[in-house]
């Protein structure tokens, strides 16, 4: 036959620790532990855990989950580099071409 | 608890429905903590289901940084949301539940009969200071550690102890006096 002490050694020994290092406990806790007692059945409806996923449902969840939008960050920092990138390039073309049309009006010139 | 790591690791890859599983798991003892504190069930649920919809969203905001376990981290939330509901309903004084409660709401006697002691209890940690009175709340009533209520509570355990010696002591004063 298993004993109380076999099925829940760890609450046991805790709870003992507690009332062993708690000198002071006697003095105010007999009306605490009836109110322990009597307010340990309390319990959250049946269906409080459908009740709280609707609720984060009706929350709105993002758009993209953390992956994806982890992915979406990366992919809009390479655009953002990609744009830049080509802007220098056209610029400096452009200077090419500005460069290109002085010499050859200076050339045209002489 | 091991499970609960793995649930919101679930929950940050895409997987909304394992926070269901953290729900489960942990709503149980979150709403009787919250119900002794507020006296009554029903105001303790709405206070845990905010909680939880705070939770989710710091979990999708990438706000959790787990320094803390799931659990203390949900203790957290839902000792701070229990504390400001138990403010505003002393400004108000009555709320819907306490009167839906009054008539009649819940089906037998053993649930009448915690409901009154849920009153009697959160009455009785009424007569401390807040700080004393979720120290008491946490160590005493919820039984745990000193080390997981510092950490709730954001305080160092030499406080924790502190304000329990004087939460003890106010008791005391207060019950001698009653006599």
């Amino acid at each position: 036959m298993s004993t109380r002490h076999e099925r829940e050694p760890d609450a046991i020994v805790r709870e003992s620790n507690r009332h062993a290092i708690d000198p002071e406990r006697d003095a105010i806790d007999p009306e605490l532990d009836r109110l322990i007692a009597a307010t340990r059945a309390v319990a959250a409806g049946a269906d409080f855990t459908t009740r709280v996923m609707t609720a984060v449902e009706n929350e709105g969840t993002p758009m993209f989950d953390r992956p994806t939008r982890h992915a979406l960050t990366l992919a809009m920092l390479v655009a953002v580099v990609a744009l830049f990138m080509a802007e220098r390039s056209a610029r400096a073309y452009d200077d090419t071409l500005v460069s290109t049309y002085d010499e050859s009006a200076a050339e045209l010139a002489w | 608890m091991e499970n609960l790591e793995e649930a919101v690791e679930k929950v940050l890859n895409g997987d909304s429905a394992a926070f269901g599983q953290i729900v489960e798991a942990t709503s149980p003892r979150l709403v009787r903590m919250s119900a002794r504190m507020l006296g009554s069930v029903q105001d303790a649920e709405d206070v845990v289901q905010d909680s939880y919809v705070k939770a989710y969203r710091s979990l999708q905001n990438g706000q959790f940084d787990r320094r803390a376990k799931v659990e203390t981290w949900l203790y957290r939330i839902v000792v701070n949301t229990t504390l400001d509901a138990k403010r505003s309903k002393a400004r108000s004084k009555t709320t819907a539940s306490d009167q839906l409660e009054q008539a009649g709401g819940w089906e037998s006697v053993a649930a009448a009969d915690a409901r009154v002691a849920l009153r009697e209890m959160s009455a009785w940690l009424d007569r401390l200071p807040e700080e004393q009175r979720t120290v008491l709340w946490l160590k005493t009533i919820e039984g745990l550690e000193s080390a997981e209520v510092a950490a709730i509570l954001g305080c160092s355990e030499g406080a924790v102890e502190q304000r329990l010696v004087r939460a003890r002591a106010a008791l005391r004063e207060k019950r001698s006096d009653g006599r």
